[in-house]
């Protein structure tokens, strides 16, 4: 059997589906490939969505996507091994409806359905395996012993860049680009959710944790409330847990032990378990991110963004499958597969947020590699508040108690440089 | 020439079974689920049959809506037609029994029915004997070898107490075990050509079984409890190890394991 298709998409996540749903829409014959036995089998995030590109392309999602709970409060904890400082952030309703926690896995089968419906041929459990190259233009994917011709193919693979990689489409990614996020969900009942964290039923929680969670090591804690789940996990950078010989297993374990967490824990029990990479390099410089007859979207094209205390991924991951998409139906209607017309993506991705704010932001990765962060600060934080709400007959000032905090852990210089650091790149 | 009827469950994965801690019962919906291990067997032994001896397989299964997921792998592995019964209650294999054979004299002729030896998640391998027996058909179980000459199913089980060689005349009734091939696995072209092929949904209507009922209900399924006892040993200091191994081979004795 012959088999020829406009567009073959390798990857059903969200940038990969959004880019079929929009094509297809258009009456492009559009089939994706998708290596999970079922859709979202293989999809995994902390646990948020924030909702600006879903209200421009997706406004019915209000009613149909899987929402968990809108984000009522958004708390930054700075953790040592037996306390933590915590941050809270109240949101008014107006920000409410910025974001919401869902499973990734649910909220990719949602969309999946929306392209189906809009004519999208869905092939799940296979592996694309390599890429057909004739007169070094992509003309579609090779399964096994199959190929399938497409004009256009739009890489969607995710983090773990297996395809891009082996085809020397762009340089090998190194340990210190990606991190390795373990996730936890843990049963509760809603009612004790909602008491237990302060929030009605609607509403939930998204929490970062830094310090103790990732033992000091460049990364952190995160947590979210579902409704009958509260998810929560560990991200440490790749090349962390084998320099310092940790395992990211016993970490997971001593950040589910640690006294705050056990208490916000007590009575549930675990239901899942899951590992996934995340990129912290950055986006993929522009001439990666398309050639002749493919594109790349989403995780695979580095489109994730760590500013320290927003953390997403699927906002631009569908920003940038509209933009294939967008860039595929003009190159379409010319009739043209070659790089010269595909170069528009960038364009478009210029004029979208996506390179806005990862340009804003660019500097973010070095800012945020640097160790003190995740040691010193929370240590001192921590210190600091322990030493000035001690009463004991001692006098403690202000300024003379702070010093002592950081006293052995950071110097004034340190902390100045830290200071200016984060101005600059945050 | 060889008409197949094949019968595929939409089987729990018991190695993933969702128990709730509390009550200890199964939490179905959380459960995955997949096509039965032999009965998957017996789908690929149908397909082998075929491409030998030219025919049709057909396929049926009995189950909730979403079975419509192992009938697409039922496709993809290129059988001729499937067909799914939607029921959301439990049936019984007496009633199942009752639906394939009713399944069978309105679908039919075939010459042979195919199933797994035992469902994946309850095991109960009377299916094939109670669907024989409704149908006045011969019976081979648990083969785990099958060849089919002038007309004549020949098959060899492997059973408790010695290997069997059977022969039957066509039409007939087998059920396979997990040894007896290994099926195949989908390519990307197959599941393009599966994703456009329709799955047929009957109702038991259509098979004039209005007024099925189960003879035997299953009212509850609990997990058994396994407590667990939760001591700690401290072994870390050295001079203290004699007391701890003393402590250890009590408990040891108290068990009835020493």
């Amino acid at each position: 059997m012959s088999e020829k298709f406009d567009v073959a998409i390798v990857g059903a996540g969200p940038s990969g589906l959004t880019a079929a749903y929009f094509l297809a829409k258009k009456g492009l014959e559009v089939v994706v490939l998708e290596k999970g036995g079922e859709l979202g089998s293989k999809n995994m995030y902390g646990g948020r969505i924030y909702t600006h590109v879903l209200n421009r392309y997706f406004p019915e999602y209000t009613r149909e996507a899987p929402v968990e709970r809108w984000v009522r409060k958004e708390q930054l904890y700075f953790m040592t091994k037996n306390s933590a400082v915590k941050l809270e952030f109240f949101a008014d309703d107006a920000f409410l409806k910025e974001s919401f926690t869902a499973y990734l896995t649910k909220f990719v089968q949602w969309l999946g359905k929306k392209a189906e419906e809009a004519g999208v041929l869905i092939a799940t459990g296979v592996r694309v395996d390599s890429l057909i190259l004739e007169d070094n233009t992509v003309k579609g994917v090779i399964a096994g012993d199959d190929k399938l011709y497409a004009d256009y193919t739009i890489i969607a693979e995710g983090a773990n860049t297996l395809l891009l990689d082996n085809l020397n489409l762009k340089p090998m990614t190194k340990p210190e680009e990606v991190a390795l996020g373990v996730k936890e969900v843990f049963r509760l009942d809603e009612e004790r959710i909602n008491e237990r964290f302060g929030v009605n039923s609607e509403e939930g929680v998204a929490g970062l944790l830094v310090g103790f969670p990732s033992l000091g090591s460049i990364g952190g804690g995160f947590l979210y409330t579902m409704k009958n789940e509260i998810t929560l996990g560990v991200v440490i950078r790749l090349d962390e847990p084998v320099k310092k010989k940790i395992k990211m297993y016993e970490v997971v374990e001593d950040f589910r032990m640690h006294p705050l967490i056990k208490k916000l824990l007590r009575d549930s029990y675990m239901i899942e378990y899951s590992a996934h990479f995340v990129l912290e390099r950055g986006k993929l410089p522009d001439k990666y991110l398309y050639g002749d007859g493919y594109l790349v979207v989403g995780a695979a094209a580095g489109f994730e963004l760590n500013t320290g205390l927003v953390v997403r991924g699927v906002d631009l991951a569908i920003e940038s499958g509209k933009q294939a998409a967008d860039t595929i139906i003009e190159a379409h209607e010319k009739g043209k597969q070659d790089k010269q017309t595909l170069a528009s993506y960038i364009s478009r991705l210029k004029n979208s947020f996506i390179y806005r704010e990862l340009e804003a932001f660019k500097k973010a990765p070095r800012f945020l590699s640097n160790e003190r962060l995740y040691n010193q600060y929370p240590e001192v934080v921590n210190e600091f508040l322990k030493e000035i709400l001690t009463v004991n007959g001692t006098p403690r000032r202000l300024y003379s108690t702070f010093r002592k905090a950081m006293r052995n852990k950071v110097s004034l210089l340190d902390l100045i440089r830290d200071g200016l650091g984060a101005v600059r790149s945050l | 020439m060889v008409k197949i009827l094949v019968g595929v469950k939409y089987s729990l994965r018991v190695e993933n079974l969702a128990i709730d801690p509390k009550t200890k019962a199964i939490i179905l919906d959380e459960t995955p689920k997949k096509m039965g291990d032999m009965d998957k067997r017996a789908l690929e032994e149908a397909l082998r049959l075929k491409e030998k001896h030219g025919g049709e397989v057909t396929v049926l299964c009995v189950g909730p809506k979403e079975a419509n997921k192992i009938l697409l792998e039922v496709y993809a592995m290129g059988a001729d037609s499937a067909f799914l019964i939607p029921t959301n209650d439990y049936l019984d294999t007496f009633s199942v029994a009752k639906i394939f054979a009713k399944f069978y004299e309105k679908n039919g002729p075939f010459d042979l029915i195919l199933l797994g030896g035992a469902s994946t998640d309850s095991f109960t391998g009377v299916l094939g004997a109670r669907i024989a027996g409704l149908l006045n058909l011969p019976i081979i179980p648990f083969a785990n070898q099958i060849v089919l000459e002038d007309l004549k199913i020949k098959a060899e089980s492997a059973l408790d107490d010695g290997k069997y060689k059977f022969s039957a005349p066509l039409p007939a009734v087998v059920t396979v075990t997990l040894e007896i091939n290994e099926p195949r696995i989908p390519k990307l072209k197959d599941i393009l050509r599966a994703k456009r092929q329709k799955i047929n949904e009957l109702s038991l209507s259509d098979l004039e079984l209005d007024d099925l009922k189960v003879t035997i209900n299953m009212t509850d399924v609990r997990a058994y409890e396994e407590k667990r006892k939760q001591i700690i040993l401290d072994a870390t200091d050295p001079s203290k190890i004699d007391e701890v191994v003393d402590k250890l081979i009590n408990y040891l004795r108290e068990e009835g394991v020493l």
